[in-house]
């Protein structure tokens, strides 16, 4: 139990992010990031030979701001979920006795804590990856269509990945 | 009228009239079509008479297209008439297939002939063409031209899977889950 404790600490935590949380963050991120990849690619023709430094350096930075968009998201959407739920928990059963029903509900607090932070985790990868392959596109076809390849592609993954972080920032979601 | 007046007049008279008694050539080597390796090229040799009297004795002879860099599928880079009514036009066609991509330097093919029947001088002219003609590699030329179809399918699928994927996990907490709660069966 001591063992279990430890491992959800973090997720009850609002402030430290766990670095389980962080991996699971920077492998969505780093996806996320790849997609314009594949697009300037394989569409765009910039070679990979050629612009490996910039494809490296580019997709290194927006996953890395993503983190913080995918945190900040997942901080507001937790503590709704949660402030919906915790009065939920209701003892039902009266043969056990007071210290009994105590350690189940504290298991079950634990649980219900796992799933809402999950929910949250995945809740917020959604939106952001979401809201940064849409920005991304609408700077690189609509904002910074005239501008050379290779800038378009440095100019609208990182602005995307800041506009996202940015988006995130706000409490409304 | 004064007599000076009267006398320019009739030497510009004179001065077009044996002007535009001969006949007057254009000659115009034609690549329409974008080069590429391995597709046919047809390059058209058009001559225009834009004088008033017939030319006679047309000949040119291309060699710009007769190098090994070069397939030769039908017509002639050569071409001989007897002669050429005035306001009309003849051509020759060749149709070729470029072997390897890259810029080869196109020349001013050069047409005899002569102006008039009773001219013994011959008269040239020659082509009006692009100083080189690019052609470009087959690879060069599907990237440039395709739809990308799959490659736009591929791009798709891989953005909605980056939000798909984490919407499968949240629906999956919303089905077997309430509250936060596993849901009993």
């Amino acid at each position: 139990m001591v063992e279990l404790d430890d491992e959800f600490s973090a997720f009850r935590n609002e402030n430290i992010v766990s670095n389980e949380q962080r991996v699971v963050y920077f492998i969505n991120s780093f996806i996320a990031a790849l997609v314009p990849v594949y697009l300037y690619h394989a569409i765009f023709s910039m070679s990979f030979d050629s612009y490996m430094i910039v494809y490296g350096s580019v997709t290194l930075f927006a996953a890395i701001v993503l983190t913080f968009a995918y945190n900040n998201v997942y901080r507001v959407k937790r503590l709704k979920l949660s402030a919906t739920r915790e009065h939920m928990l209701i003892p039902k059963t009266k043969q056990t006795n007071g210290l009994d029903r105590k350690k189940v509900l504290a298991a079950k607090r634990e649980s219900q804590a796992v799933v809402t932070s999950h929910e949250a985790t995945a809740l917020s990868i959604m939106y952001n990856n979401a809201v940064f392959l849409v920005s991304m596109l609408a700077f690189s076809f609509i904002i910074f269509k005239n501008v050379p390849l290779v800038y378009n592609y440095i100019v609208s993954v990182s602005l995307a990945a800041g506009f996202t972080t940015f988006l995130s920032t706000s409490s409304k979601h | 009228m004064s007599y000076k007046t009267v006398f320019s007049l009739f030497l510009i008279l004179c001065v077009s009239i044996a002007y535009c008694g001969k006949a007057e050539l254009l000659f115009h080597k034609k690549i329409v079509d974008s080069p590429v390796v391995g597709k046919e090229l047809p390059v058209q040799f058009v001559i225009y008479n834009v004088g008033s009297e017939p030319a006679y004795e047309l000949e040119f002879d291309d060699k710009d297209f007769l190098t090994s860099d070069f397939e030769f599928v039908s017509g002639s880079s050569a071409g001989k008439w007897e002669s050429l009514a005035p306001q009309s036009h003849v051509s020759q066609n060749i149709t070729i297939i470029p072997k390897k991509a890259g810029i080869y330097t196109l020349t001013s093919t050069v047409l005899n002939y002569l102006s008039s029947q009773h001219e013994k001088e011959v008269s040239i002219t020659t082509a009006a063409s692009y100083s080189g003609m690019y052609v470009e590699s087959l690879q060069d030329y599907d990237k440039r031209t395709s739809l990308h179809v799959k490659e736009w399918t591929l791009f798709v699928l891989f953005s909605l899977a980056s939000v798909a994927f984490p919407f499968s996990i949240w629906a999956y907490y919303k089905v077997n889950y309430e509250h936060g709660i596993k849901k009993e069966k």
